[in-house]
């Protein structure tokens, strides 16, 4: 079943055009990756699907309905979550209040705040913060910041979930904890598009690739068929790779 | 630790209602002036300090509150008490319509705007002059009764009308919304992709807020029985709330009444002293707060007083 | 023929406004401080000026000089003193601050220049131009074109030097600026210096063209203020624009409602832009990004 789909789906800020004629759709229980190098529009489509800026021409639908001219928390009812590239944690709140803040107000809607505080607790346990809940997050690590986004998204109780850059600047260690979480969260049915920059994870998790560069669709496919692309090779893992000295 | 600050509450309450059989009329008009005061910051708090929207104009709702009073007790002999709910109505009503384009400007502009509206409602007031007597100012009717009756009466009103700003503002604190307001304080769009509704919470916010300052606005033209547009619009009025607030700490329930309670007492021992430049000495007060103590003087001095703190302070926001 | 001189004395009176809009506007697009106490820095430039013309008579125009070498002055060292001590702070603080600075001022010409209304009449005070039905006074004539020149000379000073561009540098990216060997704290107290000084001119030019008090600190204030909403932020083309719609919106409004909703229509207007077009009406990427 097809969970989130774009059609024609095009952005430009003025006269500059972030993304053109985007086709591609998320079926139900799906991880799809979205790789892309710097400026190939892939926050810019996220911040789309969570109506934080508005699309130019084109549609995009989540359970068919058209998400054009919703607005963000309309979305997050709907069941959409999100975590931000650049971690937007409310500072001044602890661990635990940020995600209740998640459950209070997102597809779970609850009403009580002991309600949302179990809510909470189980999103929080889910990604291993339990023994910070008390803390201040703007104390916490990057790795653990990243991982109280993921938390307060859960607590959305979200059918889809848009990771954006869950692992960028995590060790080896803790990629390979994230790695695992987000398999795990696919076991419990949660759709994910996850943005990312680390290839061997994204290789790892997803059913499916998504390509950007410069704004457009270059190839879509899975994780093996991506690497065996020369047209992706070329734009984005060529250029990686060499980087890397691979 | 939480205990310890509800039994200090409750026990300044006790003091607070037992006062009036101890000090002079004098001090009785000081410290009814202060609940005024905590009354305006506490309810300005829930706008400025909890959703983090600077409403420096907020005085305005404090303007036409006090004009409900006025109008009504003069041209429609309403009594006192019945025009209260009106002042708390009207000051909702206004910044619930106002709310809806003003609060998608953000910081300064925000800032500045709610100053417009404070002031072109002042110059609205100032032209009504066959319902406000504009400029001239509008007389109350004076309450009847002996004149330490009365004292007791606003000082008990005025204390009432601080006590459930506070309580509302704790009320919020503890429940959903408050929740929704810090969280839009801090990242505004996070706060909306978690589904929060912002406009609508920020809205809610500003009209709460502007009907506890609407209430106090009330009470305080009966209480001098005199008002003027110059004196209820503007003056000094929001940067004192503001200072006070910030004094208290901002993002607490109680801050801006103990803010309230420190400065309105300070003020008031050094005016007696220094009358011909007070204007001047509360300047210099306001700058000194701000430069040595803006995060509140909870916050900078937790476990202590030290200098050092203070100097501390002032380097952490140089350039 | 009345409204093309209702028009025309807007205009004149638009030249002030844009020059106190000017040095506002910089001050906020460079340092992103909103300086409450404007107005009264300005009003210590027309008291300067008023108190060289009854003690030994120099004509105002003369100590235009005066008035921003020493009012620059001030301003520098306030900025280097007070606000860069906490320029990094929330903006509510600056603004209390600055507000808390406007208070002190006040008071301070209150209590020592005393509340009463003042104002200079130098001899050639009475005379004008006189274009068939049309009256143009000469001093008000004299005033808008040194506000002009002002305007200009301030916008060649920000282009063509290298105090200008390093303050340009500042207010687009602070870091960078540093890198390249600039202080960021000289450049703050030169731009605030800039900044006062220009409102010095402006509140000698207020002397001859109407009566001022302490009192009308915070009206001259707002009015900066709405000049820099109406024309963008730290653009001096934005600003001489702000100032002349501000200023033939009062006199008509003026004329065709009356004096008394003046302000309120003056307000009106900045809100209808803040909500409409917050970036102002020529506002661009310039000095700085508007900064929430």
């Amino acid at each position: 079943m097809v969970l989130l789909e774009a059609k024609n789906v095009a952005k430009s800020y003025g006269g500059l055009k972030v993304l053109t004629d985007l086709n591609f759709h998320v079926n139900s229980g799906e991880i799809v990756g979205v790789i892309g190098p710097n400026g190939a529009g892939k926050t810019t489509f996220m911040n789309l699907v969570s109506c934080l800026s508005p699309i130019t021409s084109g549609t995009i639908t989540y359970k068919g309905i058209r998400l054009n001219d919703k607005k963000p928390h309309e979305i997050a009812k709907l069941g959409i979550a999100r975590t931000f590239q650049v971690v937007k944690p409310f500072g001044g709140l602890s661990v635990l209040e940020n995600v209740m803040v998640g459950a209070f107000y997102g597809k779970r809607n609850l009403k009580s705040k002991a309600e949302a505080r179990d809510a909470a607790e189980e999103a929080i346990s889910i990604v291993g913060l339990l023994d910070v809940k008390d803390k201040d997050p703007r104390i916490l690590p990057l790795a653990k910041r990243k991982k109280l986004e993921v938390a307060r998204a859960l607590a959305m109780k979200p059918d889809l979930l848009l990771l954006d850059e869950v692992m960028a600047g995590l060790s080896m260690k803790e990629l390979e904890d994230i790695t695992e979480e987000i398999l795990k969260l696919k076991q419990k049915g949660i759709t994910m598009l996850v943005i990312e920059h680390v290839m061997k994870a994204i290789m790892k998790i997803s059913d499916r690739i998504l390509v950007l560069h410069l704004g457009q669709k270059i190839f879509e496919g899975t994780p093996k068929e991506v690497v065996e692309e020369p047209a992706v090779i070329q734009a984005y893992l060529g250029a990686k790779f060499a980087e890397k000295g691979k | 630790m939480k205990d310890k600050k509800i039994i200090l509450f409750f026990l300044f309450l006790a003091v607070l209602i037992f006062l009036p059989y101890i000090v002079s009329g004098y001090w009785l008009r000081v410290l009814t002036q202060t609940f005024l005061f905590a009354s305006i910051a506490t309810g300005s708090n829930i706008i400025i300090g909890f959703t983090g929207y600077p409403a420096f104009g907020n005085i305005a709702f404090f303007g036409v509150g006090a004009y409900v009073t006025g109008v009504m007790t003069t041209t429609y002999n309403v009594p006192f008490l019945v025009t209260l709910p009106f002042c708390a109505l009207s000051g909702f009503v206004l910044a619930g319509i106002l709310g809806i384009p003003i609060l998608r400007l953000k910081g300064h502009y925000f800032a500045i705007a709610t100053v417009g509206i404070m002031e072109t409602i002042k110059e609205i007031v100032d032209n009504m002059v066959e319902t406000t007597g504009g400029g001239m100012g509008l007389t109350l009717p004076i309450m009847v009764g002996e004149p330490e009756f009365i004292y007791k009466y606003f000082y008990y009103v005025m204390m009432l009308c601080m006590l459930l700003s506070v309580l509302i503002c704790y009320i919020i604190s503890r429940i959903k919304i408050g929740y929704a307001l810090r969280a839009i304080r801090v990242d505004e769009d996070a706060a909306s992709v978690m589904g929060i509704n912002t406009p609508l919470y920020k809205t809610l916010a500003w009209a709460v807020s502007a009907a506890l300052v609407g209430i106090a606005g009330g009470i305080y033209a009966y209480w001098l029985s005199y008002i003027d547009p110059h004196t209820v619009f503007g003056g000094t009025y929001p940067v004192k709330m503001f200072a006070m607030i910030l004094l208290g700490g901002a993002t607490t329930v109680t801050g801006p009444l103990i803010g309230a309670f420190i400065l309105e007492i300070i003020s008031e021992l050094v005016w007696s002293k220094f009358i011909a430049i007070h204007g001047m000495v509360l300047g210099l007060l306001i700058i000194c707060i701000i430069l040595f103590i803006p995060k509140g003087i909870f916050e900078t001095f937790k476990g202590g007083f030290s200098f050092r703190k203070l100097l501390n302070n002032l380097r952490e926001n140089s350039l | 023929m009345v409204l093309l001189q209702v028009i025309i004395n807007g205009l004149l009176l638009g030249g002030f406004y844009a020059l106190i809009g000017i040095g506002f506007s910089l001050v906020w697009g460079v340092t992103n401080i909103i300086n409450l106490a404007h107005g009264a820095i300005a009003l210590l430039g027309a008291y300067l000026t008023y108190y060289l013309f009854v003690s030994i008579q120099l004509d105002p125009f003369l100590s235009i000089p005066l008035s921003f070498v020493s009012i620059f002055l001030f301003g520098y060292m306030l900025q280097r003193f007070v606000m860069n001590l906490v320029v990094k702070a929330q903006i509510f603080i600056l603004l209390i601050l600055t507000f808390g600075l406007e208070i002190f001022l006040v008071n301070f010409m209150t209590t020592f220049f005393s509340a009463d209304f003042r104002s200079v009449t130098p001899s050639y005070a009475g005379e004008s131009l006189v274009i068939g039905e049309i009256v143009i006074p000469y001093i008000r004539l004299a005033v808008f074109f040194v506000c002009v020149i002002f305007a200009i000379a301030m916008g060649l000073f920000l282009d063509k030097t290298w105090t200008g561009k390093a303050i340009k540098a500042t207010s687009l990216d602070i870091e960078a600026a540093m890198m390249s060997g600039i202080n960021p704290a000289k450049i703050y107290a030169i731009t605030f210096g800039l900044g006062s000084a220009i409102a010095g001119v402006s509140g000698t030019l207020l002397t001859l063209t109407q009566a001022f008090s302490p009192s009308i600190a915070g009206g001259l204030t707002l009015r900066a203020f709405i000049v820099s909403i109406l024309g963008g932020l730290g653009r001096i083309e934005g600003a001489l624009l702000g100032g002349l719609i501000l200023g033939v919106v009062e006199t008509l409004s003026s004329y065709l409602i009356g004096e008394s909703y003046k302000n309120a229509i003056a307000f009106g207007l900045m809100v209808l832009v803040l909500v409409l077009k917050p970036s102002g009406l020529m506002g661009r990427k310039y000095y700085a990004e508007v900064k929430h």
